[in-house]
């Protein structure tokens, strides 16, 4: 009797047993094979354990010609709290003093983040800020309770603020779209193709590589390299700050190009902003005005008016003319010259920046013929320089042109023009003549090395004759010498050619008699011309604001380093060697 | 030859060799299997280790690039040779000795210029006159 009862609760166990071990498989074959009704649920099974993450890639670096880096991508830190625990744990006091010690801001400021009890996340140090790496360090050290590093991947610019404006920044949207200077017109080569990463998880939450279904693997982005040269970049800027400063001056803005290839070497802008810190930059301080800016270029352009004079014989450089003593009434309009000077040489007229001289002059070419050739100087269109936001500038057709015209554009007023147009009209005068295509991006190459694309100098024409363009290089060495404008942008041990400009700058109603554009351009060493440089400064505002008296010393102090630099001999025959002998720069 | 008894039975169990030839090779196969699995979840944590490691270093690499390229900006020199009083100027243009290609060949020179010439393309003789 035993025996059976013993034989039937063993049945039964294994049969409910049998049934459990039953019913398991019916479920599992059921979850596998995908035999439920909902497609949906299965859908959601699926996803419980599968992941689909796009692989992060790092933007391009962008170089200078040296190859020293001027922006990077860096993973940097985003500093994050969990403000219920920090609240829970009553300390965000403590937390926040500690926090705001270590990036040194305000306690109140991490306060009003840290300090909401109802919040699971909250960005420390606000959306988009990443910290330095020793702030990083400090904090995760410090160890707060409910905060937290993440990382994030930041662009990184190692020279500050320098070519700030070149480079642009990049935005802190997922995407990192470049949002101006080459950063913008270079985003295609910079960002890289990210790749794909399909896989499962395992109970854990942990990757199961052999699972892996789905891995392209990124493609990194192109490293640009600029034409820019670090080190007379630094020379501009730092000239350049000095120059606002001792002038209170409300911008200045500077280039330095290569005569015989159109290479930019240096583009320099004061107001300057962080471009890893945009955001709290003043929307003036982010234009780029050495392509962005137009302005009326006042003395300097009379460079253009006589060099087309002299290209059509319309004029000889000893030819003689009146300069009416400081005033002259054309058209019922009253010219005025800053010095008052009698007769003058169409060469004295370019040394002395007579205003009256350089109108006669223009008289002396029809004005369809002057409109040509200005075309052909390139005012009025842009460079094509591979930067955004490059204005065309503003020269009216001759239609649109008074009896006056002539006369006013002469001195560089009723036309308009950026640095970088202005600067080309001289370097196609020290390059005998013939215009260079300004060119700032050297070459873009891929992480293996390869060459996508290369920059070679390119000739948009010849404006003027060779000969017309050795006559007005020595006309305008001239400016530099005694009784020249430009005398205080002479280098000792070289020979400069030059153009000052002093442009009232316009106003309601007329012309300002206390702003001014100031502004000297000019070319080093002027028997082999190798650099042509521009430097420009609003609204200077010391006694006088004279382009010689502003700017000379400006274009001094940046060509008296750079063609030391650059080891250019005084005779200009040096070859301009694309790296500096090693140790030349600091001596290091 | 002996007729097979059928009727004879053999003790215990007893299974046929070409049965304990597939079981046995049944287990086989599915130890090997387990065994490939295993290894291959052994590769793959590996190979992820592995990706983490290069990702790191990928990091500090960066990392440090990046202090290097900041610390030999012209900006960040400038104030190291400042904070220690170093003042560095550019030699004056009449110190400095320029050497140019030159532009006439051995022969034209005179003959004991000629004989320093051919002397010079010995290496390691210091040509001093």
């Amino acid at each position: 009797m035993i025996e059976r009862n013993y034989r039937n609760r063993l049945a039964s166990v294994a049969l409910l047993m049998l049934l459990a071990l039953g019913c398991v498989s019916a479920r599992l074959i059921y979850l596998h094979f995908q035999l439920g009704p909902s497609q949906k649920r299965s859908l959601r099974i699926v996803s419980t354990r599968q992941f689909r993450e796009s692989l992060t890639v790092s933007r391009g670096k962008i170089l200078d010609r040296n190859g020293n880096i001027l922006a990077m991508d860096l993973v940097k830190k985003e500093l994050c709290a969990n403000p219920a625990v920090i609240c829970s744990n009553r300390n965000a006091q403590s937390v926040a003093a500690g926090i705001s010690h270590i990036l040194n801001v305000e306690p109140r400021l991490v306060l009003e983040q840290i300090n909401r009890p109802e919040r699971r996340f909250a960005y420390v140090a606000g959306f988009g800020h990443v910290l330095e790496p020793d702030q990083a360090e400090a904090i995760a050290a410090a160890r707060f309770a409910g905060v937290f590093l993440r990382d994030a991947m930041a662009r990184s610019y190692p020279q500050g603020n320098g070519l700030c404006h070149v480079l642009g920044y990049v935005n802190l949207e997922a995407e990192r779209y470049g949002c101006a200077g080459v950063e913008q017109r270079w985003d295609r080569y910079l960002r890289g193709v990210p790749g794909l990463l399909v896989s499962e998880l395992d109970g854990r939450r942990h990757e199961i590589y052999d699972r892996r279904q789905v891995e392209i693997e990124p493609h990194p982005g192109a490293d640009v390299f600029l034409t820019i040269d670090q080190y007379i970049q630094h020379i501009v800027e730092r000239a350049l700050a000095e120059a606002v400063r001792q002038n209170q001056a409300t911008a200045a803005w500077a280039i330095v190009q290569r005569v015989r290839t159109g290479e930019i070497l240096a583009m320099a802008n004061i107001p300057s902003f962080d471009p890893g810190a945009f955001r709290q930059a003043a929307p003036e301080s982010m234009r780029n005005r050495c392509i962005a800016n137009i302005y009326e270029p006042g003395s300097t352009f009379k460079v253009a008016i006589v060099a087309a004079a002299l290209n059509e014989k319309a004029v000889a450089p000893e030819q003689i003319f009146d300069c009416e003593t400081g005033a002259w009434s054309f058209q019922r309009r009253v010219l005025h010259d800053f010095h008052p000077y009698g007769k003058l040489s169409v060469a004295d007229i370019i040394k002395k920046s007579s205003n009256i001289g350089a109108a006669k002059v223009a008289l002396q070419l029809d004005a369809a013929r002057l409109y040509a050739y200005l075309r052909s100087f390139g005012i009025g269109e842009r460079t094509g320089i591979e930067l955004p936001g490059e204005e065309v500038g503003m020269l009216y057709p001759v239609a649109r042109w008074t009896d006056l015209s002539p006369t006013r554009i002469a001195i560089g007023h009723e036309v308009a023009v950026t640095a970088l147009q202005m600067l080309g009209v001289l370097a196609c005068i020290a390059n005998d003549g013939l215009r260079m295509k300004p060119y700032i991006v050297q070459r873009v190459t891929d992480a293996d090395g390869q060459i996508l694309f290369q920059h070679s100098p390119v000739a948009f024409g010849r404006p003027i004759r060779a000969d017309t363009a050795r006559l007005m290089k020595n006309m305008l060495l001239r400016v530099t010498e005694e009784g020249g404008t430009g005398t205080r942008a002479r280098v000792a041990g070289y020979t400069v050619g030059g153009k000052t400009g002093t442009a009232q700058k316009a106003v309601r109603g007329g012309y300002s008699d206390t702003l001014n554009m100031s502004s000297f351009m000019g070319f080093i060493p002027a028997e082999d011309p190798q650099l042509a440089i521009i430097v420009v400064l609003d609204e200077p505002r010391n006694d006088v604001r004279t382009g010689g008296y502003v700017a000379g010393p400006v274009f001094r102090e940046i060509a008296e380093q750079a063609v030391r630099y650059l080891d250019i001999a005084p005779q200009g025959n040096a070859v301009i060697a694309s790296r500096p002998p090693a140790g030349l720069d600091y001596g290091i | 030859m002996a007729k097979r008894n059928r009727y004879k039975r053999t003790e215990g169990f007893v299974i046929a060799l070409p049965w304990t030839a597939f079981l046995i090779g049944g287990v086989v196969l599915m130890l090997s299997y387990v065994w490939l699995d295993a290894h291959g979840q052994a590769l793959g944590s590996r190979i992820k280790f592995a990706e983490q490691q290069r990702a790191e270093i990928q990091k500090r690499y960066d990392l440090e690039l990046w202090k290097w390229e900041t610390l030999k900006s012209p900006v960040n020199i400038e104030r190291a040779l400042a904070r220690h009083e170093i003042a560095l100027v550019w030699p004056e243009e009449g110190r400095l000795v320029r050497l140019a290609e030159p532009t006439f060949t051995a022969a034209e020179l005179p003959s004991s210029s000629r004989q320093m010439v051919q002397l010079a393309q010995f290496p390691g003789l210091v040509v001093n006159d």
